[in-house]
């Protein structure tokens, strides 16, 4: 079934009183949510990730991958701080709560990532910080661990929220941000290969810095 | 010389020729922050003997061209990369907090050719990732490129 390019329709206030109840509705109206999604998907990834994986999980995972990174097409590096930043679950479940001030909140978070760009010592001190994080400190480590699990229970009814990091296996003490440099070197297949690892490399493999060039 | 102390107290002489291809501690020295000791609260004494080796190897990389030691720096470089995930992992921690750019690429480089045409089985056990995808998101990206799962050549062992 064709994801219709319905530009036209203006149904953000319509979204808002029945996107929270597409698994009930019958399949007419489930299609109806899944056009508004599509329509609203830039600003909107949430809804349409929600009702996509609700309805028959027809938009593949990568897809949505990509959706998320053209909201940030020319910012890939404020792409990737941003979103290792430890208060972004909070603002997914902002948005998640508060889909029509959805928009305002996006331009909030675009100000803060100028404000952090403008500073100069941006990438150094959050990479150290990261590192001296799992380093040098086992029980804030073990901590940040029992949260990520938190958050990954808490999460079931919203697939699409990624870990922040890789919570088990070796790769657990890397700082996510260091996962690119490697990934930079790997080939279309070994990346795709990556993407069925596991949730969080799913996601760090399919950005889209990686795939530009190839 | 310049003195590097390990998280764990260890402490060790390198010459600055050797640590100054550290961006970050060529940094401090510039700006007069390097005390007589610099501590890397970061980097623990195992670690930090690696990179240190690395930094006395490529010393001289500039001159390797002229003297005809370029191959002897390729064959030492294979040698270095030589050690085990966590190993390596740390080292490129340790790289990129001390922005030794080129040290960097050499193990980012090493463990994606440990990745290379790897089934994605292999890839999870190489690293001990337990898969969180559900079978569904699986099949999903099987039929979204189904060409990178097709190749003759991938490699389902780990090592």
């Amino acid at each position: 079934m064709a994801i219709i390019d319905d530009e036209d329709e203006p149904l953000d206030q319509f979204l808002e009183s029945e996107i929270f109840d597409i698994c009930d509705e019958d399949e007419e109206m489930v299609e109806d949510i899944l056009n508004e999604g599509d329509v609203n998907r830039k600003g909107k990834r949430l809804e349409v990730d929600d009702g996509n994986d609700r309805c028959e999980g027809e938009e593949r995972v990568t897809k949505k991958m990509r959706v998320l990174e053209d909201e940030y097409e020319d910012e890939d590096e404020i792409e990737w701080k941003e979103k290792w930043e430890p208060d972004e679950e909070e603002e997914e479940e902002n948005r998640e709560a508060k889909l029509i001030k959805f928009e305002e909140e996006e331009e909030d978070e675009e100000e803060k990532v100028k404000a952090l760009l403008s500073s100069p010592s941006l990438s150094a001190p959050v990479e150290v910080e990261a590192e001296g994080e799992c380093a040098s400190s086992p029980p804030r480590m073990s901590q940040s661990v029992t949260e990520n699990n938190n958050n990954v229970a808490s999460t079931s009814n919203n697939m699409r929220q990624i870990p922040s990091r890789i919570e088990t296996g070796i790769l657990s003490k890397v700082p996510p941000e260091l996962l690119r440099h490697i990934l930079k070197f790997l080939s279309p297949e070994d990346l795709v290969a990556c993407t069925m690892v596991c949730k969080f490399l799913n996601f760090a493999a399919s950005d889209e810095s990686l795939w530009r060039w190839l | 010389m310049v003195k590097l102390k390990s998280n764990d107290d260890k402490e060790f002489e390198v010459e600055e020729a050797a640590v100054i291809q550290s961006e970050m501690i060529k940094n401090m020295i510039e700006d007069g922050c390097a005390t007589s000791v610099i501590p890397l609260p970061n980097i623990d004494s195992k670690t930090l003997i690696k990179v240190i080796e690395y930094l006395n190897k490529h010393i001289n990389m500039g001159k390797a061209a002229e003297t005809g030691e370029e191959d002897d720096l390729k064959e030492f470089d294979e040698q270095f990369v030589n050690m085990g995930w966590e190993e390596l992992f740390d080292v490129i921690m340790a790289a990129n907090y001390l922005n030794i750019h080129e040290l960097m690429e050499l193990c980012c480089q090493s463990a994606a050719d440990r990745l290379k045409n790897k089934s994605v089985r292999a890839v999870r056990e190489m690293l001990k990732i337990t898969n969180d995808l559900t079978e569904e998101e699986e099949q999903e990206i099987i039929n979204d490129a189904p060409w990178a799962f097709e190749g003759p050549e991938i490699d389902d062992t780990v090592n």
